[in-house]
């Protein structure tokens, strides 16, 4: 199944920005409208089952493209246009025991705006750094090509600890590995601190994770590899994130009791 | 502290949380059971604590470590889940998985010595886990009173279609939740966190399946097509827990191990 893919990048800044105040116009649009009766439950309904139909082609057929396909995305804006338009009405006449419907739905669509258009601004390069040296050009994880990036790094020094060998010395099986490290941002500040496995460095819009190393060298390893991550719409995605969490609290609490 | 005084202590948690789900459904005070299994509970976190001062870092590097904080925290989010809605099987379900959990524990010390890889070394790894085995149950118990409602000669029952869809909120919440810590985990460890991995893709397919049934619900459409979406989104949720790993589309999946 091939469909026409969407280069994704069409809907980088400012794209995502006019679209997003489009969707804040649909919160004002009356529910008994044209457009606003595209705001129903049962449109909604419909929606879902799409998206999720196309999901499990996606997650069946091996290498497929679905999730850049002009059908995919078409059903994704749709939804946060239906998202927009449920939140406009249940706003005319807002009262506190609406706060769950609120923290869920306009947490749903501050998640997918951020995930979706957002995601067009993103940017993702590895870094290699040696020992002792300050690098500042990455290799763009999709493209592969070198940039010069807005951020540098000085490996002052690779760590690893190993497991103890249970029977075969020749793979030690890794237990943590850190490098120590100063980030220097154009505006000049400088930061220095460890990044690990699931503890990144941020400096900004930016976090610096630990991604590799020489495997071969292991402990030995003089250089160690970094994968920066570029995001400018995190801080939004992490907002969708607590009010979906905190909506999730009050699905408990009431558990459908009306 | 150390591991080998855990049978002490975990025979004691066990057995406070046994006579406490027994006192449950034997006697008509409810002071009886509170006052077991929370007992039971102080026991168990005190190891914990103990543990954690005797290692010098908190006990989450190797899977016996990480069982052991499966176990406390599914008994004490299935009490919890009684105290508000009063599911007393629940609390029997997530005692047993706990027994299990720490029965593995006893029985094979080897894997104490079994270490997480880095990526698993997190503190979202044992509450994402935790709230999926408790969606399971949930969902199982929809299914099973879903089934019923189906095969029902035409009468409506009103308080099992009540308890189906608390069931089913319940069960979404702890979807939801465990969703949500995992995209905050991804982006701690793999540095995105929503990237269409094939484990995403299925526990997206599964939390929207559930997501359509409370929304025609809301619609008003007829339950005996309706109700026929809970058992399809248990197999879902199957194919996401243990489905997966076998796909063919799964195969570069960062997220089986």
């Amino acid at each position: 199944m091939e469909f026409s893919v969407l280069n994704v990048s069409i809907l980088a800044f400012p794209v995502n920005i006019i679209v997003l105040l489009m969707f804040l116009v649909l919160l004002t649009v009356k529910p008994g409208s044209f457009i606003g009766r595209f705001g129903t439950t049962k449109v909604s309904i419909i929606l879902i089952s799409l998206l999720t139909l196309q999901c499990i082609i996606m997650g069946l057929v091996p290498q497929n493209s679905i999730k850049s396909s002009w059908p995919f995305v078409l059903t994704y804006l749709m939804l946060l246009i239906n998202l927009a338009l449920v939140i406009g009405r249940r706003l005319r006449d807002v009262s506190l025991k609406d706060f769950g419907f609120i923290l869920n739905h306009a947490g749903l669509f501050i998640l997918l705006f951020s995930a979706g258009l957002g995601s067009a601004d993103k940017e993702k390069y590895f870094m290699k750094v040696d020992e002792g040296k300050v690098e500042w050009r990455g290799a763009n994880v999709e493209s592969g090509d070198f940039v010069v990036l807005p951020l540098a790094i000085l490996l002052k020094d690779f760590n690893m600890e190993t497991y103890p060998s249970s029977d075969s010395a020749t793979y030690l099986q890794p237990k943590s590995f850190s490098s120590q490290v100063e980030i220097y941002s154009e505006s000049g500040s400088i930061k220095s601190g460890k990044i690990e496995v699931n503890h990144p460095l941020t400096v900004g819009s930016w976090k610096v994770y630990q991604y590799s190393y020489d495997i071969q060298a292991g402990k030995e390893s003089s250089f160690s590899v970094f994968e920066l991550v570029y995001d400018p719409w995190i801080i939004p995605a992490y907002i969708g994130i607590i009010m979906l969490f905190l909506g999730a609290i009050t699905l408990f609490w009431k558990g459908g009791r009306r | 502290m150390s591991w080998n005084e855990f049978i002490y202590f975990a025979g004691a948690s066990l057995f406070f949380w046994f006579s406490g789900m027994l006192a449950l459904y034997l006697s008509k005070r409810r002071v009886f059971s509170d006052i077991l299994i929370c007992l039971g509970l102080i026991i168990f976190t005190s190891f914990i604590a103990a543990l954690w001062v005797g290692l010098g870092h908190p006990p989450l590097r190797t899977m016996g470590e990480t069982r052991l904080w499966y176990s406390l925290f599914l008994v004490l989010v299935g009490y919890l889940t009684y105290l508000r809605w009063e599911y007393k099987w629940l609390v029997a379900y997530s005692m047993g998985v706990s027994a299990v959990f720490i029965i593995i524990n006893i029985l094979k010390p080897e894997i104490h010595n079994t270490n997480l890889m880095p990526a698993l070394q997190s503190i979202w790894f044992v509450p994402h886990v935790t709230v999926y085995i408790l969606a399971y149950a949930m969902m199982g118990a929809a299914t099973i009173a879903a089934i019923i409602a189906l095969f029902r000669p035409s009468q409506k029952d009103e308080n099992l279609l009540n308890m189906i869809d608390n069931l089913v909120y319940i069960g979404l919440a702890f979807l939801i939740a465990g969703m949500l810590m995992g995209a905050v985990w991804a982006k701690e460890a793999w540095g995105d966190y929503w990237t269409w991995d094939p484990k995403e893709i299925w526990a997206f397919i599964t939390a929207a399946t559930y997501l359509v049934y409370i929304h025609s619900r809301k619609a008003g459409y007829n339950l005996k097509i309706i109700l026929w979406i809970i058992p399809i989104g248990l197999i879902l949720l199957m194919i996401t827990w243990l489905g997966v790993s076998y796909l063919p589309a799964a195969q570069g999946s960062i997220h089986i191990y």
